[in-house]
């Protein structure tokens, strides 16, 4: 079954903020700000229900066909500040998407469930209600029937498979992970836009449905605020990439935050949204990932094949939530940008890891932060020019788990048969050894700038919760203090997820949006 | 080493002054390059520098080096407004004479010789302060980026670029 682009044949509504052609409509039911997981679900659900949906995305509309698997045109084109978006003190890196589509175009099509533990634990610490397990069960359901996740039966590239291996090895737990896609061709291009579409991002999934429904895509406008009038959100004001100078006010009666966990914040902050107890753009999480390089004997070649198939948890089960710091492990698809990035080294030094390229294995660890009183996330703020910046301070708690994550992948890599080990940080060495890896790596200085730290889940800013000293939306998205304003995307995570955020936040935006009483 | 252990002594007042540096503005002295928006001259000169000596161990030709500058210059215009400031404040720093000073030159880092730039990236790269750090990032993550973007790196590394689809069958 071969893929036919529904932009191609169908006639959709898109007013295009990059080209300002076809004409808008300046009143709507719900205007939804942001295209990714959250917001593209929610324009799906309304747009069904009979009401009139503008889904507007500062990012570009990309078309599978564009995508040509390059990295110099994926990152300035479909990624926040050309995937070079940084925290404030410049410690971490952080990957998110700026497309329509946002992060579901470009993201690794890795589909878990909510944890039980999390949803427990936002009910129990956090004071969300009605997200029980066997209440948030059939809304997973639907999410994956929609968007094809299934085991995923092909044999798992030579990456995946160094971190099975060692894991059998050690007799660790390990599991297969779910994706979304459809014909898959296991190109491993994932991260630069599936060209093929086999992904199931929003752009070829949940988006036209929507516009099949009636709703209007809004591509290349940039939402620069919310206006308030008597306590509601009244309009939005729109600047289209082709000419930022004009603004478009945009009238609505309901609106939904989607910008992701640093646009909405930023968007809030923007526009001066009441905000009593000083919560929006708090306890922002980012499951803050640390790298394990390491040298195989055979070829690994991580750029093909579906760049994750294979994970462990555990290190997240055998750590009670709110003790010590637990992480996920996983791989990621290495293509020659990221890996000449993430090796912070010139000249010959650099050169020399480069030239193993074919060899080069990496294991990922995601820390599971926001659930320890030494974890409380960072913080959204904006710069100068209202462009938002995320500030996140690493404590010793996390650092410990870097300490830990590096010591497990090392452990994991050498039984899986590797040459040599390279926790990655500028001063660490490649170990021979299991022993000198351990020796190693425990005398390394935990800094930022010294230790390569990366994030590509951004949550929480805008926490759900019934008690609005403790929660920005109730327990349904809804805004405690504007009624007519609603958010629908991983801002609304108390903590993180603890697993891959794509399905939770597709999850709750369907719950959500379901809830919503037709006007 | 006489040299690296002025630099850092002196590091401490340089982070200190740079607050003051930075907020100079770019255009003062901006002496416009055709081709360019971003980088101009100086910044570029610095650039060429810097790039063989980032870039050291590669198969990059002299006259490849125009195309790693066009490719930073395009790196640079994907940013936010406020992350490109941040981008010419790091290329302010070679402008700036006291950082020179520091490190007991009086003439500019275009001049300066392959090893010297070599321990100047050495020394940041280490360095006690989060600052240094963060520009040799930023440095070397915009060369590198530049390079392995161009398809001719890829063979060197053994990569073979991205498959060629059938786009006729998939569409
Ligand atoms: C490289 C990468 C790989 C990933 N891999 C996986 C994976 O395998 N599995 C998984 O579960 N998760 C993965 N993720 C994370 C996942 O994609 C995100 O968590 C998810 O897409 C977030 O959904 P969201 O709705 O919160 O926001 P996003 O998907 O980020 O969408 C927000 C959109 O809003 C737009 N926007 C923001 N502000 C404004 C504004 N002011 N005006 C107009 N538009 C605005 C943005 O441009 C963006 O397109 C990955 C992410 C990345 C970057
Ligand atoms: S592996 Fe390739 S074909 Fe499959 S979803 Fe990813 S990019 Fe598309």
């Amino acid at each position: 079954m071969s893929f036919k682009d529904p932009f191609l044949t169908e006639n959709f509504k898109i007013w295009d903020g990059a080209l300002l052609k076809k004409g808008f409509v300046d009143h709507y039911d719900v205007v939804i700000i942001g295209s990714g997981a959250g917001g593209a679900m929610a324009a799906k659900v309304l747009s069904e229900k009979g009401q009139s949906v503008l889904l507007v995305e500062e990012g570009p509309l990309m078309l599978t066909h564009e995508f040509d698997m390059k990295e110099s045109t994926a990152y300035p084109k479909l990624y926040q500040e050309s995937a070079a978006r940084l925290t404030k003190d410049k410690g971490i890196k952080i990957l998110q998407g700026k497309n329509v589509g946002g992060g579901t175009t470009i993201n690794w099509t890795s589909s878990f469930r909510t944890p039980d533990r999390t949803l427990n634990w936002w009910r129990d610490a956090h004071g969300v209600k009605g997200i029980d397990p066997d209440l948030m069960k059939p809304y997973f359901e639907v999410v994956e029937k929609k968007l094809g996740i299934k085991d995923w039966e092909v044999p798992p590239n030579e990456n995946n498979e160094v971190l099975g291996r060692g894991l059998s090895k050690l007799g660790l737990s390990q599991g297969m992970i779910k994706r979304n896609v459809k014909d898959c061709h296991n190109l491993g291009y994932c991260g630069t836009g599936c060209p093929v579409g086999a992904k199931q991002s929003t752009l070829v999934s949940l988006i036209p449905e929507a516009l099949r429904s009636g709703a209007t895509l809004a591509p290349s406008f940039y939402c620069e605020k919310i206006v308030f009038e008597k306590g509601l959100a009244k309009e939005v004001h729109l600047r289209p990439k082709m000419n930022p100078k004009l603004i478009f006010k945009i009238k609505a009666r309901r609106f939904i935050l989607a910008g992701g966990a640093i646009g909405t914040p930023a968007l809030l902050k923007r526009s001066e949204a009441v905000d009593p107890h000083s919560l929006v753009g708090k306890r922002t999480t980012i499951h803050p990932v640390c790298l394990s390089g390491a040298l195989m004997n055979e070829e690994v070649e991580a750029w093909q094949g579906a760049p994750q198939s294979i994970y462990s948890d555990h290190f997240l089960d055998s750590r009670p939530l709110s003790e010590r710091m637990g992480f996920k492990l996983e791989v990621g698809p290495i293509h020659p940008v990221i890996l000449a990035t993430v090796i912070e080294k010139h000249g010959e030094k650099h050169q020399a890891i480069m030239k193993e390229y074919p060899k080069f294995q990496a294991i990922l660890a995601l820390l599971r932060d926001g659930f320890h009183d030494e974890s409380i996330g960072g913080e959204v703020y904006l710069k100068e020019d209202g462009s938002p910046g995320l500030d996140y301070k690493m404590t010793p708690y996390l650092w410990k788990g870097v300490q830990d994550a590096w010591l497990a992948s090392a452990e994991i890599q050498f039984a899986a048969g590797a040459k040599k080990v390279w926790p990655i940080h500028r001063e660490a060495p490649f170990y021979s050894s299991w022993k000198e890896a351990k020796h190693g790596i425990l005398n390394l200085p935990l800094e930022i700038l010294k230790a390569k730290l990366v994030s590509a889940h951004v949550m929480g800013g805008a926490p759900m919760g019934e008690d609005p000293k403790t929660s920005v939306v109730n327990s349904y998205g809804r805004h405690h203090q504007v009624e007519n304003l609603y958010i629908m995307d991983g801002s609304i995570f108390p903590t993180s997820v603890a697993t891959n955020p794509m399905e939770s936040i597709l999850a709750f935006s369907l719950r959500n949006s379901m809830a919503m009483k037709a006007l | 080493m006489i040299y690296r252990r002025t630099f850092f002594k002196l590091g401490f007042s340089a982070a200190f002054l740079l607050g003051g540096a930075f907020s100079i503005s770019k255009s003062l002295d901006f002496e416009a390059m055709p081709g360019f928006k971003i980088l101009d001259k100086s910044d570029a000169a610095t650039l060429k520098a810097f790039i063989p000596v980032i870039l050291d161990g590669t198969e990059l030709n002299q006259n490849e080096i125009p195309e790693v500058l066009q490719n930073i210059e395009a790196a640079i215009k994907g940013l936010s407004p406020s992350v490109q400031g941040e981008v010419g404040e790091l290329l302010l720093l070679f402008k700036w004479r006291p950082l020179r000073w520091s490190t007991g030159r009086n003439s500019p880092w275009s001049e300066a010789s392959f090893e010297e730039i070599d321990a100047l990236l050495v020394s940041w790269s280490h360095h006690n302060l989060e600052l240094y750090r963060s520009a040799y990032s930023a440095l070397c993550e915009l060369v590198n980026a530049s390079y392995y973007s161009m398809e001719r790196s890829w063979p060197t590394i053994g990569y073979p670029g991205p498959p060629v689809l059938d786009r006729e069958e998939s569409l």
